[in-house]
Protein backbone atom coordinates (compact mmCIF):
# COMPACT_ATOMS: atom_id res chain seq x y z
CA UNK A 1 0.00 0.00 0.00
CA UNK A 2 2.03 2.90 -1.26
CA UNK A 3 0.04 6.09 -0.96
CA UNK A 4 1.58 9.51 -1.24
CA UNK A 5 1.65 11.61 1.93
CA UNK A 6 -0.01 14.51 0.10
CA UNK A 7 -2.92 12.27 -0.92
CA UNK A 8 -3.31 11.10 2.65
CA UNK A 9 -3.27 14.69 3.95
CA UNK A 10 -5.96 15.72 1.49
CA UNK A 11 -8.00 12.65 2.36
CA UNK A 12 -7.75 13.40 6.05
CA UNK A 13 -8.74 17.06 5.53
CA UNK A 14 -11.85 15.78 3.73
CA UNK A 15 -12.53 13.57 6.77
CA UNK A 16 -12.24 10.43 4.69
CA UNK A 17 -12.01 7.59 7.19
CA UNK A 18 -10.20 5.31 4.72
CA UNK A 19 -7.30 7.74 4.33
CA UNK A 20 -7.20 8.14 8.10
CA UNK A 21 -6.73 4.40 8.44
CA UNK A 22 -3.97 4.43 5.81
CA UNK A 23 -2.22 7.19 7.73
CA UNK A 24 -2.62 5.26 10.97
CA UNK A 25 -1.21 2.06 9.49
CA UNK A 26 1.70 3.89 7.91
CA UNK A 27 2.90 5.88 10.90
CA UNK A 28 1.54 4.15 13.98
CA UNK A 29 4.68 2.20 14.89
CA UNK A 30 6.90 5.25 14.50
CA UNK A 31 4.67 7.38 16.70
CA UNK A 32 4.08 4.58 19.20
CA UNK A 33 7.85 4.24 19.53
CA UNK A 34 7.90 7.92 20.48
CA UNK A 35 4.88 7.73 22.79
CA UNK A 36 6.34 4.76 24.67
CA UNK A 37 9.57 6.61 25.36
CA UNK A 38 7.82 9.65 26.82
CA UNK A 39 5.50 7.81 29.18
CA UNK A 40 5.76 5.57 32.20
CA UNK A 41 3.45 2.76 31.19
CA UNK A 42 2.14 1.08 28.05
CA UNK A 43 -1.38 2.22 28.99
CA UNK A 44 -0.26 5.85 29.18
CA UNK A 45 1.56 5.53 25.86
CA UNK A 46 -1.55 4.17 24.18
CA UNK A 47 -3.63 7.00 25.63
CA UNK A 48 -1.14 9.56 24.37
CA UNK A 49 -1.02 7.92 20.96
CA UNK A 50 -4.80 7.85 20.73
CA UNK A 51 -5.18 11.52 21.69
CA UNK A 52 -2.35 12.46 19.34
CA UNK A 53 -4.01 10.77 16.37
CA UNK A 54 -7.31 12.47 17.10
CA UNK A 55 -5.44 15.79 17.25
CA UNK A 56 -3.64 14.99 13.99
CA UNK A 57 -6.91 14.27 12.19
CA UNK A 58 -8.53 17.41 13.59
CA UNK A 59 -5.64 19.76 12.90
CA UNK A 60 -4.64 18.37 9.53
CA UNK A 61 -5.60 21.69 7.90
CA UNK A 62 -3.05 23.51 10.05
CA UNK A 63 -0.11 21.45 8.75
CA UNK A 64 2.06 24.11 7.08
CA UNK A 65 4.38 21.67 5.18
CA UNK A 66 7.49 23.33 6.59
CA UNK A 67 9.06 20.27 8.19
CA UNK A 68 8.57 16.63 7.34
CA UNK A 69 5.12 15.20 7.81
CA UNK A 70 6.41 12.55 10.23
CA UNK A 71 8.21 15.25 12.20
CA UNK A 72 5.04 17.29 12.50
CA UNK A 73 3.13 14.30 13.81
CA UNK A 74 5.94 13.44 16.24
CA UNK A 75 5.69 16.97 17.63
CA UNK A 76 2.00 16.43 18.29
CA UNK A 77 2.74 13.17 20.10
CA UNK A 78 5.37 14.93 22.21
CA UNK A 79 2.93 17.73 22.99
CA UNK A 80 0.35 15.19 24.13
CA UNK A 81 2.98 13.49 26.28
CA UNK A 82 3.91 16.87 27.75
CA UNK A 83 0.27 17.50 28.61
CA UNK A 84 0.21 14.23 30.51
CA UNK A 85 3.49 15.18 32.18
CA UNK A 86 2.09 18.52 33.35
CA UNK A 87 -1.04 16.74 34.56
CA UNK A 88 1.12 14.44 36.67
CA UNK A 89 3.32 17.28 37.88
CA UNK A 90 1.81 17.28 41.35
CA UNK A 91 2.84 13.66 41.79
CA UNK A 92 6.22 14.50 40.36
CA UNK A 93 7.22 16.37 43.50
CA UNK A 94 7.05 13.09 45.40
CA UNK A 95 9.19 11.41 42.77
CA UNK A 96 11.67 14.25 42.71
CA UNK A 97 12.40 13.77 46.40
CA UNK A 98 12.72 10.08 45.82
CA UNK A 99 15.12 10.46 42.92
CA UNK A 100 17.35 12.77 44.92
CA UNK A 101 17.85 9.97 47.38
CA UNK A 102 18.67 7.62 44.54
CA UNK A 103 21.30 9.92 43.17
CA UNK A 104 23.52 9.67 46.21
CA UNK A 105 23.76 5.93 45.80
CA UNK A 106 24.69 5.97 42.11
CA UNK A 107 28.33 5.36 41.37
CA UNK A 108 30.33 7.99 39.57
CA UNK A 109 31.25 6.76 36.15
CA UNK A 110 33.81 8.89 34.44
CA UNK A 111 34.04 6.86 31.26
CA UNK A 112 31.23 7.90 28.93
CA UNK A 113 31.57 4.87 26.68
CA UNK A 114 29.15 2.03 27.14
CA UNK A 115 28.92 -1.54 25.99
CA UNK A 116 25.64 -3.05 24.90
CA UNK A 117 25.45 -6.72 25.65
CA UNK A 118 23.16 -9.05 23.75
CA UNK A 119 20.85 -9.16 26.71
CA UNK A 120 19.85 -5.52 26.32
CA UNK A 121 16.90 -5.82 24.03
CA UNK A 122 14.55 -3.01 23.04
CA UNK A 123 12.14 -4.09 25.74
CA UNK A 124 14.73 -3.63 28.47
CA UNK A 125 16.07 -0.36 27.10
CA UNK A 126 12.50 0.90 26.99
CA UNK A 127 11.92 -0.24 30.55
CA UNK A 128 15.03 1.66 31.58
CA UNK A 129 13.75 4.88 29.98
CA UNK A 130 10.28 4.39 31.43
CA UNK A 131 11.67 3.82 34.91
CA UNK A 132 13.42 7.21 34.87
CA UNK A 133 11.79 10.00 36.89
CA UNK A 134 9.37 11.96 34.69
CA UNK A 135 11.52 15.07 34.33
CA UNK A 136 14.67 13.13 33.49
CA UNK A 137 12.81 11.09 30.91
CA UNK A 138 11.41 14.15 29.17
CA UNK A 139 14.77 15.88 28.94
CA UNK A 140 16.66 12.75 27.93
CA UNK A 141 14.20 11.90 25.16
CA UNK A 142 13.96 15.43 23.84
CA UNK A 143 17.66 16.13 23.78
CA UNK A 144 19.22 12.78 22.99
CA UNK A 145 16.61 11.20 20.74
CA UNK A 146 14.69 14.09 19.21
CA UNK A 147 17.58 16.54 19.13
CA UNK A 148 15.88 19.50 20.80
CA UNK A 149 18.15 22.22 22.13
CA UNK A 150 18.33 23.02 25.83
CA UNK A 151 16.57 26.34 25.19
CA UNK A 152 13.65 24.68 23.43
CA UNK A 153 13.28 22.08 26.19
CA UNK A 154 13.45 24.78 28.86
CA UNK A 155 10.60 26.62 27.19
CA UNK A 156 8.45 23.51 26.91
CA UNK A 157 9.12 22.25 30.43
CA UNK A 158 8.97 25.72 31.96
CA UNK A 159 12.41 25.60 33.56
CA UNK A 160 15.87 27.07 32.91
CA UNK A 161 18.30 25.63 30.34
CA UNK A 162 20.83 24.92 33.07
CA UNK A 163 18.27 22.81 34.96
CA UNK A 164 17.69 20.84 31.77
CA UNK A 165 21.40 20.30 31.36
CA UNK A 166 21.85 18.98 34.87
CA UNK A 167 18.77 16.81 34.60
CA UNK A 168 20.05 15.31 31.36
CA UNK A 169 23.42 14.64 32.99
CA UNK A 170 21.77 12.86 35.89
CA UNK A 171 19.46 10.90 33.61
CA UNK A 172 22.43 9.68 31.62
CA UNK A 173 24.22 8.70 34.79
CA UNK A 174 21.28 6.72 36.09
CA UNK A 175 20.91 4.91 32.76
CA UNK A 176 24.61 4.22 32.51
CA UNK A 177 24.75 2.84 36.03
CA UNK A 178 21.84 0.54 35.30
CA UNK A 179 23.32 -0.73 32.05
CA UNK A 180 26.69 -1.27 33.70
CA UNK A 181 24.90 -3.24 36.37
CA UNK A 182 23.27 -5.42 33.72
CA UNK A 183 26.56 -5.97 31.98
CA UNK A 184 28.18 -6.95 35.25
CA UNK A 185 25.49 -9.48 35.99
CA UNK A 186 25.91 -10.89 32.52
CA UNK A 187 29.67 -11.14 32.91
CA UNK A 188 29.32 -12.88 36.25
CA UNK A 189 27.34 -15.57 34.54
CA UNK A 190 29.73 -15.87 31.68
CA UNK A 191 32.50 -16.55 34.14
CA UNK A 192 30.67 -19.48 35.71
CA UNK B 1 28.22 -6.90 22.03
CA UNK B 2 28.49 -3.41 20.69
CA UNK B 3 30.38 -0.46 22.04
CA UNK B 4 29.10 3.11 22.02
CA UNK B 5 30.90 6.31 22.90
CA UNK B 6 27.87 7.82 24.59
CA UNK B 7 24.76 6.47 26.18
CA UNK B 8 22.70 8.74 23.96
CA UNK B 9 24.21 7.04 20.90
CA UNK B 10 23.20 3.66 22.27
CA UNK B 11 19.58 4.68 22.69
CA UNK B 12 19.48 6.62 19.41
CA UNK B 13 20.84 3.64 17.50
CA UNK B 14 18.48 1.17 19.15
CA UNK B 15 15.30 3.18 18.85
CA UNK B 16 15.85 4.29 15.26
CA UNK B 17 14.35 1.15 13.79
CA UNK B 18 12.25 0.13 16.75
CA UNK B 19 8.67 -0.25 15.56
CA UNK B 20 6.36 -1.57 18.23
CA UNK B 21 2.69 -2.16 17.57
CA UNK B 22 0.06 -0.83 19.97
CA UNK B 23 -3.01 -2.89 20.77
CA UNK B 24 -5.88 -2.83 18.28
CA UNK B 25 -7.95 -1.04 20.93
CA UNK B 26 -6.17 2.23 20.08
CA UNK B 27 -7.41 2.34 16.49
CA UNK B 28 -10.89 1.30 17.57
CA UNK B 29 -11.02 4.22 20.01
CA UNK B 30 -9.67 6.66 17.42
CA UNK B 31 -12.14 5.35 14.87
CA UNK B 32 -15.13 5.88 17.15
CA UNK B 33 -13.86 9.31 18.22
CA UNK B 34 -13.25 10.47 14.65
CA UNK B 35 -16.48 9.06 13.27
CA UNK B 36 -18.34 10.93 16.03
CA UNK B 37 -17.34 14.21 14.35
CA UNK B 38 -18.36 12.89 10.96
CA UNK B 39 -21.71 11.80 12.31
CA UNK B 40 -22.50 15.23 13.76
CA UNK B 41 -23.92 16.32 10.39
CA UNK B 42 -26.30 13.39 10.33
CA UNK B 43 -27.18 14.19 13.90
CA UNK B 44 -27.98 17.79 12.98
CA UNK B 45 -30.27 16.54 10.20
CA UNK B 46 -31.84 14.13 12.62
CA UNK B 47 -32.40 16.83 15.23
CA UNK B 48 -33.83 19.14 12.55
CA UNK B 49 -36.23 16.46 11.41
CA UNK B 50 -37.35 15.74 14.96
CA UNK B 51 -37.88 19.45 15.64
CA UNK B 52 -39.99 19.80 12.46
CA UNK B 53 -41.97 16.69 13.42
CA UNK B 54 -42.58 18.01 16.93
CA UNK B 55 -43.67 21.42 15.61
CA UNK B 56 -46.11 19.92 13.08
CA UNK B 57 -47.37 17.61 15.77
CA UNK B 58 -47.99 20.58 18.02
CA UNK B 59 -49.80 22.49 15.26
CA UNK B 60 -52.01 19.52 14.49
CA UNK B 61 -52.59 19.00 18.15
CA UNK B 62 -53.58 22.65 18.64
CA UNK B 63 -55.92 22.59 15.65
CA UNK B 64 -57.70 19.43 16.78
CA UNK B 65 -57.67 20.27 20.45
CA UNK B 66 -59.15 23.75 19.99
CA UNK B 67 -62.84 22.60 19.95
CA UNK B 68 -62.27 20.65 23.14
CA UNK B 69 -60.60 23.64 24.73
CA UNK B 70 -63.55 25.78 23.65
CA UNK B 71 -65.91 23.37 25.36
CA UNK B 72 -63.84 23.67 28.46
CA UNK B 73 -63.97 27.44 28.18
CA UNK B 74 -67.77 27.26 27.80
CA UNK B 75 -67.94 25.22 30.92
CA UNK B 76 -65.87 27.86 32.65
CA UNK B 77 -68.25 30.51 31.36
CA UNK B 78 -71.24 28.68 32.75
CA UNK B 79 -69.58 28.46 36.08
CA UNK B 80 -68.87 32.14 35.98
CA UNK B 81 -72.37 32.88 34.79
CA UNK B 82 -73.77 30.89 37.69
CA UNK B 83 -71.87 33.15 39.99
CA UNK B 84 -73.08 36.14 38.01
CA UNK B 85 -76.63 34.86 38.14
CA UNK B 86 -76.34 34.57 41.85
CA UNK B 87 -74.93 37.98 42.03
CA UNK B 88 -77.11 39.60 39.43
CA UNK B 89 -80.50 38.39 40.70
CA UNK B 90 -79.47 39.53 44.12
CA UNK B 91 -78.74 42.93 42.76
CA UNK B 92 -81.75 42.88 40.51
CA UNK B 93 -84.03 42.03 43.43
CA UNK B 94 -82.53 44.84 45.36
CA UNK B 95 -82.87 47.03 42.33
CA UNK B 96 -86.50 46.01 42.06
CA UNK B 97 -87.17 47.05 45.61
CA UNK B 98 -85.86 50.56 45.12
CA UNK B 99 -87.85 50.64 41.90
CA UNK B 100 -90.95 49.88 43.94
CA UNK B 101 -89.87 52.51 46.36
CA UNK B 102 -89.33 54.80 43.45
CA UNK B 103 -92.90 54.38 42.40
CA UNK B 104 -94.22 54.94 45.93
CA UNK B 105 -91.99 57.72 47.13
CA UNK B 106 -91.36 61.27 45.98
CA UNK B 107 -89.02 62.29 43.17
CA UNK B 108 -86.61 63.96 45.57
CA UNK B 109 -86.27 60.80 47.53
CA UNK B 110 -85.77 58.88 44.34
CA UNK B 111 -82.42 60.42 43.77
CA UNK B 112 -81.43 59.61 47.31
CA UNK B 113 -82.73 56.07 46.96
CA UNK B 114 -81.11 55.74 43.61
CA UNK B 115 -77.96 56.93 45.24
CA UNK B 116 -78.55 54.47 48.00
CA UNK B 117 -79.17 51.81 45.39
CA UNK B 118 -76.03 52.82 43.64
CA UNK B 119 -74.24 52.74 46.94
CA UNK B 120 -75.87 49.42 47.68
CA UNK B 121 -74.83 48.27 44.28
CA UNK B 122 -71.34 49.35 44.87
CA UNK B 123 -71.29 47.85 48.32
CA UNK B 124 -73.24 44.68 47.68
CA UNK B 125 -71.80 43.75 44.34
CA UNK B 126 -68.27 43.38 45.51
CA UNK B 127 -69.26 41.50 48.65
CA UNK B 128 -69.90 38.06 47.19
CA UNK B 129 -66.85 38.39 45.04
CA UNK B 130 -64.77 39.25 48.04
CA UNK B 131 -66.31 36.39 49.95
CA UNK B 132 -65.56 34.07 47.07
CA UNK B 133 -62.08 35.39 46.86
CA UNK B 134 -61.73 34.96 50.57
CA UNK B 135 -63.04 31.44 50.36
CA UNK B 136 -60.71 30.73 47.51
CA UNK B 137 -57.87 32.28 49.37
CA UNK B 138 -58.77 30.29 52.41
CA UNK B 139 -58.83 27.15 50.33
CA UNK B 140 -55.53 28.10 48.87
CA UNK B 141 -54.21 28.78 52.31
CA UNK B 142 -55.42 25.44 53.48
CA UNK B 143 -53.89 23.83 50.46
CA UNK B 144 -50.67 25.65 51.19
CA UNK B 145 -50.84 24.53 54.77
CA UNK B 146 -51.40 20.99 53.71
CA UNK B 147 -48.54 21.34 51.25
CA UNK B 148 -46.36 22.80 53.90
CA UNK B 149 -47.28 20.10 56.32
CA UNK B 150 -46.58 17.53 53.63
CA UNK B 151 -43.29 19.20 52.85
CA UNK B 152 -42.44 19.34 56.48
CA UNK B 153 -43.28 15.70 56.79
CA UNK B 154 -41.20 14.97 53.73
CA UNK B 155 -38.31 17.02 54.92
CA UNK B 156 -38.49 15.40 58.31
CA UNK B 157 -38.51 12.02 56.66
CA UNK B 158 -35.59 13.05 54.46
CA UNK B 159 -33.72 14.31 57.49
CA UNK B 160 -34.28 10.99 59.14
CA UNK B 161 -33.08 9.24 56.04
CA UNK B 162 -30.06 11.50 55.80
CA UNK B 163 -29.28 10.87 59.42
CA UNK B 164 -29.59 7.15 58.97
CA UNK B 165 -27.50 7.46 55.81
CA UNK B 166 -24.83 9.34 57.70
CA UNK B 167 -24.88 6.67 60.31
CA UNK B 168 -24.62 3.91 57.74
CA UNK B 169 -21.85 5.84 55.93
CA UNK B 170 -20.00 6.22 59.16
CA UNK B 171 -20.42 2.51 59.76
CA UNK B 172 -19.17 1.77 56.24
CA UNK B 173 -16.20 4.02 56.76
CA UNK B 174 -15.41 2.27 59.98
CA UNK B 175 -15.75 -1.03 58.20
CA UNK B 176 -13.47 0.18 55.39
CA UNK B 177 -10.91 1.42 57.87
CA UNK B 178 -11.11 -1.88 59.68
CA UNK B 179 -10.68 -3.69 56.35
CA UNK B 180 -7.74 -1.53 55.42
CA UNK B 181 -6.10 -2.22 58.71
CA UNK B 182 -6.53 -5.92 58.34
CA UNK B 183 -5.49 -5.87 54.67
CA UNK B 184 -2.64 -3.40 55.04
CA UNK B 185 -0.69 -5.54 57.49
CA UNK B 186 0.12 -8.46 55.16
CA UNK B 187 0.76 -6.04 52.26
CA UNK B 188 3.54 -4.29 54.11
CA UNK B 189 5.66 -7.38 53.57
CA UNK B 190 8.54 -6.92 51.24
CA UNK B 191 8.12 -8.04 47.65
CA UNK B 192 10.03 -11.22 46.93
CA UNK B 193 11.03 -12.21 43.42
CA UNK B 194 12.93 -15.18 42.03
CA UNK B 195 16.67 -14.71 42.02
CA UNK B 196 18.84 -14.95 38.95
CA UNK B 197 19.27 -18.59 38.14
CA UNK B 198 21.22 -21.00 36.01
CA UNK B 199 19.39 -23.91 34.50
CA UNK B 200 19.99 -26.68 32.03
CA UNK B 201 19.18 -26.04 28.41
CA UNK B 202 15.59 -26.84 27.41
CA UNK B 203 14.46 -27.19 30.96
CA UNK B 204 11.30 -25.84 32.52
CA UNK B 205 11.71 -23.41 35.36
CA UNK B 206 9.20 -21.76 37.68
CA UNK B 207 9.67 -18.09 38.49
CA UNK B 208 7.69 -16.51 41.29
CA UNK B 209 6.81 -13.19 42.88
CA UNK B 210 5.20 -12.67 46.27
CA UNK B 211 3.45 -9.80 48.09
CA UNK B 212 2.88 -7.74 44.96
CA UNK B 213 -0.12 -6.50 43.04
CA UNK B 214 -0.73 -5.81 39.33
CA UNK B 215 1.86 -8.36 38.30
CA UNK B 216 2.80 -8.47 34.63
CA UNK B 217 5.55 -10.80 33.47
CA UNK B 218 7.44 -10.17 30.27
CA UNK B 219 5.66 -13.12 28.66
CA UNK B 220 2.30 -11.49 29.41
CA UNK B 221 1.29 -13.65 32.36
CA UNK B 222 -0.27 -11.96 35.37
CA UNK B 223 -0.07 -14.79 37.87
CA UNK B 224 2.20 -15.06 40.90
CA UNK B 225 4.10 -17.98 39.44
CA UNK B 226 5.06 -18.58 35.86
CA UNK B 227 6.39 -21.76 34.39
CA UNK B 228 8.65 -21.21 31.41
CA UNK B 229 10.64 -23.43 29.14
CA UNK B 230 14.10 -21.96 28.65
CA UNK B 231 15.98 -22.99 25.54
CA UNK B 232 18.61 -20.26 25.74
CA UNK B 233 19.80 -17.61 28.15
CA UNK B 234 17.06 -15.10 28.67
CA UNK B 235 16.07 -12.19 30.83
CA UNK B 236 12.58 -12.10 32.28
CA UNK B 237 11.07 -8.93 33.62
CA UNK B 238 8.18 -8.54 35.98
CA UNK B 239 6.43 -5.26 36.68
CA UNK B 240 4.34 -4.94 39.80
CA UNK B 241 2.94 -2.55 42.39
CA UNK B 242 4.26 -2.92 45.89
CA UNK B 243 2.51 -2.32 49.22
CA UNK B 244 3.32 1.40 49.09
CA UNK B 245 1.68 1.67 45.67
CA UNK B 246 4.92 2.21 43.80
CA UNK B 247 5.28 0.64 40.38
CA UNK B 248 8.55 -1.03 39.63
CA UNK B 249 10.10 -3.58 37.35
CA UNK B 250 12.49 -6.32 38.35
CA UNK B 251 14.62 -8.41 36.03
CA UNK B 252 15.43 -12.06 36.47
CA UNK B 253 18.34 -13.46 34.53
CA UNK B 254 17.91 -17.05 33.55
CA UNK B 255 21.12 -18.38 32.13
CA UNK B 256 21.19 -21.75 30.46
CA UNK B 257 24.17 -24.03 30.35
CA UNK B 258 24.71 -27.32 28.54
CA UNK B 259 23.95 -29.81 31.27
CA UNK B 260 25.34 -33.22 31.93
CA UNK B 261 22.75 -35.76 30.99
CA UNK B 262 23.21 -39.47 31.16
CA UNK B 263 21.56 -41.92 28.80
CA UNK B 264 21.34 -45.29 30.46
CA UNK B 265 20.20 -48.22 28.33
CA UNK B 266 17.64 -50.60 29.76
CA UNK B 267 19.06 -53.76 28.17
CA UNK B 268 22.07 -55.16 26.26
CA UNK B 269 22.91 -58.28 24.26
CA UNK B 270 26.49 -59.64 24.71
CA UNK B 271 26.35 -62.01 21.72
CA UNK B 272 29.23 -60.60 19.70
CA UNK B 273 27.15 -59.24 16.80
CA UNK B 274 28.59 -55.77 17.21
CA UNK B 275 25.32 -54.29 18.43
CA UNK B 276 24.93 -53.42 22.11
CA UNK B 277 27.52 -55.97 23.18
CA UNK B 278 28.45 -53.90 26.24
CA UNK B 279 26.43 -52.19 28.95
CA UNK B 280 27.68 -48.66 28.56
CA UNK B 281 26.46 -45.27 29.74
CA UNK B 282 26.39 -42.31 27.39
CA UNK B 283 26.78 -38.76 28.65
CA UNK B 284 26.30 -35.32 27.14
CA UNK B 285 28.26 -32.47 28.65
CA UNK B 286 31.14 -32.64 31.05
CA UNK B 287 31.78 -35.15 33.81
CA UNK B 288 34.47 -34.50 36.39
CA UNK B 289 34.26 -37.92 38.03
CA UNK B 290 32.48 -41.13 37.11
CA UNK B 291 31.89 -44.48 38.75
CA UNK B 292 29.80 -47.39 37.46
CA UNK B 293 29.06 -50.41 39.65
CA UNK B 294 27.06 -53.39 38.41
CA UNK B 295 25.57 -55.94 40.77
CA UNK B 296 23.48 -59.03 40.36
CA UNK B 297 20.17 -59.45 42.12
CA UNK B 298 21.92 -60.66 45.27
CA UNK B 299 23.77 -57.33 45.40
CA UNK B 300 27.05 -59.04 44.65
CA UNK B 301 29.38 -56.65 42.86
CA UNK B 302 30.25 -57.96 39.38
CA UNK B 303 31.85 -54.97 37.70
CA UNK B 304 33.30 -51.57 38.55
CA UNK B 305 34.52 -48.88 36.16
CA UNK B 306 35.85 -45.36 36.59
CA UNK B 307 35.68 -44.43 32.93
CA UNK B 308 32.55 -43.67 31.04
CA UNK B 309 34.06 -45.20 27.91
CA UNK B 310 34.49 -48.59 29.48
CA UNK B 311 31.41 -50.81 29.62
CA UNK B 312 30.55 -54.29 30.93
CA UNK B 313 30.57 -57.17 28.48
CA UNK B 314 28.49 -59.52 30.64
CA UNK B 315 31.49 -61.50 31.94
CA UNK B 316 32.43 -61.91 35.61
CA UNK B 317 35.50 -63.96 36.63
CA UNK B 318 35.70 -65.30 33.06
CA UNK B 319 32.18 -66.61 33.37
CA UNK B 320 29.39 -65.44 31.14
CA UNK B 321 26.59 -64.24 33.34
CA UNK B 322 23.13 -65.64 32.74
CA UNK B 323 20.12 -64.00 31.15
CA UNK B 324 18.32 -61.81 33.65
CA UNK B 325 17.93 -58.58 35.54
CA UNK B 326 20.97 -56.74 36.90
CA UNK B 327 21.36 -53.59 38.92
CA UNK B 328 23.58 -50.57 38.40
CA UNK B 329 24.80 -47.73 40.59
CA UNK B 330 26.26 -44.69 38.88
CA UNK B 331 27.98 -41.90 40.81
CA UNK B 332 29.23 -38.84 38.99
CA UNK B 333 29.84 -35.12 39.32
CA UNK B 334 28.08 -32.91 36.80
CA UNK B 335 29.25 -29.58 35.42
CA UNK B 336 28.03 -27.79 38.55
CA UNK B 337 30.40 -30.11 40.51
CA UNK B 338 27.42 -31.69 42.11
CA UNK B 339 27.64 -35.33 43.24
CA UNK B 340 24.81 -37.33 41.75
CA UNK B 341 23.97 -40.96 42.35
CA UNK B 342 21.64 -42.95 40.16
CA UNK B 343 20.40 -46.45 40.75
CA UNK B 344 18.43 -48.61 38.37
CA UNK B 345 18.10 -51.96 36.65
CA UNK B 346 18.74 -53.36 33.20
CA UNK B 347 18.32 -56.62 31.37
CA UNK B 348 21.03 -58.95 30.09
CA UNK B 349 19.52 -60.72 27.13
CA UNK B 350 20.79 -64.06 25.78
CA UNK B 351 19.17 -66.26 23.21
Amino acid sequence: MDVNDEEIIQGCINKDIEYMEILYEKYVSKLYNCALRYTKKVEDAEDVLQDAFIQIFEKMKQYDRKGTFAGWMTTIVINQALMLYRKNLQYLKYHAVESENEEKTTVDIKDESIVQSDFLTHKILLDLIQSLPDGYRMVFNMHELEGYSYEEIAELLNCTPSTCRSQLFRAKKVLQAKIENFNKRNEDYNRL
Amino acid sequence: MKKYNDIGDLFRENFKDYSPKPSSKVWENIHTEVSKHVRINYKKVFYGATIVAVVTGLIIGVVYLKPIQKEEIKQDNTVVSVDEKHAIPFVVEQQKEPVKVLKDNAAEQVIVVENQVESQKTIEQPEPIIENQLQVQEVIVYQDESFISNDQQLSVAQDLKVNSKHESDAKNELAIIADEETVAKPLLKKVVVSKDTIVCENSTITLFIRNAKNIVWSNGNTTNDISVNVSQSQMFSVSFTDANGKDSTVYVFVRTVPCTELTIPSAFTPNGDGLNDEFKVFASGELSSFELIICNRNMKELFRSNSINKGWDGVYMNMEQPHGLYLYIIRYKDNFNQQIEKRGEFLLLRN
